[in-house]
């Protein structure tokens, strides 16, 4: 697996996909009709992100995170909720995945500037604990908590 | 589709901006992209000798699919280079070309010589991962190429530093891309 095989897709509440491997836009999703979030590569899903139980499209977050320097390059795949949590880092080289409740102070899950299509409203602002989420890790993969 | 991003070097009244992304860049006492071993900062015999400041910035050869923000640039907290020699550097909006003295001293990196930096420059090594320097700044489809502020640093060798080639240092940006 190489990190331009991993890919998102948004599935809407009538069983309709929008896929970035069919050129679709983070700023095209529609948020209102989201029914889940996905991460996905050829042939497996690798983080699904249903919403409810609070959460709706316009808490969905999603980031493609380079880090590089001195020759070398990282790439993290970002996605989850905000404010409410949880955010799932993955970084397919290394098989690696962390969770957390909310964005971290340093590391690859820290923070993200919002986009005009991220509404995080206030009233939102309601429960910052870890809540029992669906999300699916791919056999071999570690979470790191 | 995700944008190619590289990392220039800026020099040069141009100016000319050369992919470091993959390299090895060197600070020098001259405003070459790629000095190698020519124009070693001399130690100086009193006081401090400085490189000519070196300005970087982040590029995209192809437009992102969204937008490119949430820029930062860290180290790793300790400074490697030995004895007697630090780095400092501060964030830019607008690039100012290095001057100084061929190989003997560049001028020192200071908001009264270099107008457009943000503040003071800082000891580099204290942005970390864990508390990286923000750099301002974005790029949204369809745009492409240089983006973002400059991050402006140099090497400071002090009298109490010894001969040779120091250690390398890795200097490390971070974006976010939707």
């Amino acid at each position: 697996m190489n990190s331009l095989a991993v890919t998102w897709e948004a599935a809407y509440d009538d069983g309709t996909v929008l896929a970035e491997k069919s050129g679709a836009r983070y700023a095209q999703i529609e948020r209102d009709r989201l029914k889940s979030f996905r991460l996905v590569s050829p042939g497996e899903i690798l983080v699904d992100l249903p919403v409810g139980d609070g959460r709706t499209g316009y808490n969905l977050v999603y980031r493609r995170r380079t880090i590089f320097g001195g020759g070398n390059k990282v790439v993290w795949y970002l996605a989850g909720w905000v404010p409410m949590g949880p955010v799932v880092a993955i970084q397919p080289e290394t098989e690696t995945v962390k969770k957390s409740a909310t964005f971290e102070q340093s590391g690859p899950l820290r923070g993200v500037e919002p986009t005009p299509e991220e509404r995080w409203l206030p009233s939102h602002k309601t429960d910052f604990r870890l809540k029992t989420s669906k999300v699916t890790l791919p056999s071999g993969y570690v979470l790191k908590t | 589709m995700a944008a190619t991003v590289t990392i220039r070097r800026l020099t040069g009244a141009g100016p000319t901006s050369t992919d470091i992304t993959a390299t090895n860049t060197r600070a020098s006492t001259s405003d070459a992209p790629a000095p190698g071993t020519s124009d070693p900062i001399p130690i100086p015999d009193s006081g401090t000798n400085y490189s000519y400041w070196v300005s970087t910035q982040l590029n995209a050869t192809s437009t992102p699919s969204g937008t490119i923000n949430n820029i930062t640039w860290y180290t790793d907290g300790a400074n490697g280079f030995g004895t007697g020699v630090t780095c400092v550097g501060n964030t830019a909006d607008v690039y100012v070309q290095a001057t100084g003295t061929q190989g003997t001293s560049g001028t020192q990196l200071t908001t009264g010589n270099h107008a457009e930096l943000a503040g003071a420059p800082v000891d580099v090594f204290t942005h970390t991962s864990g508390s990286p320097k923000s750099i301002t700044g974005s790029l949204t489809n369809p745009s492409t190429g240089a983006f973002g502020h400059f991050f402006v640093y140099q090497i400071a060798v002090a009298d109490t530093a010894g001969p040779g080639t120091i250690t390398a240092e890795t200097f490390t940006w971070s974006y976010d891309e939707t």
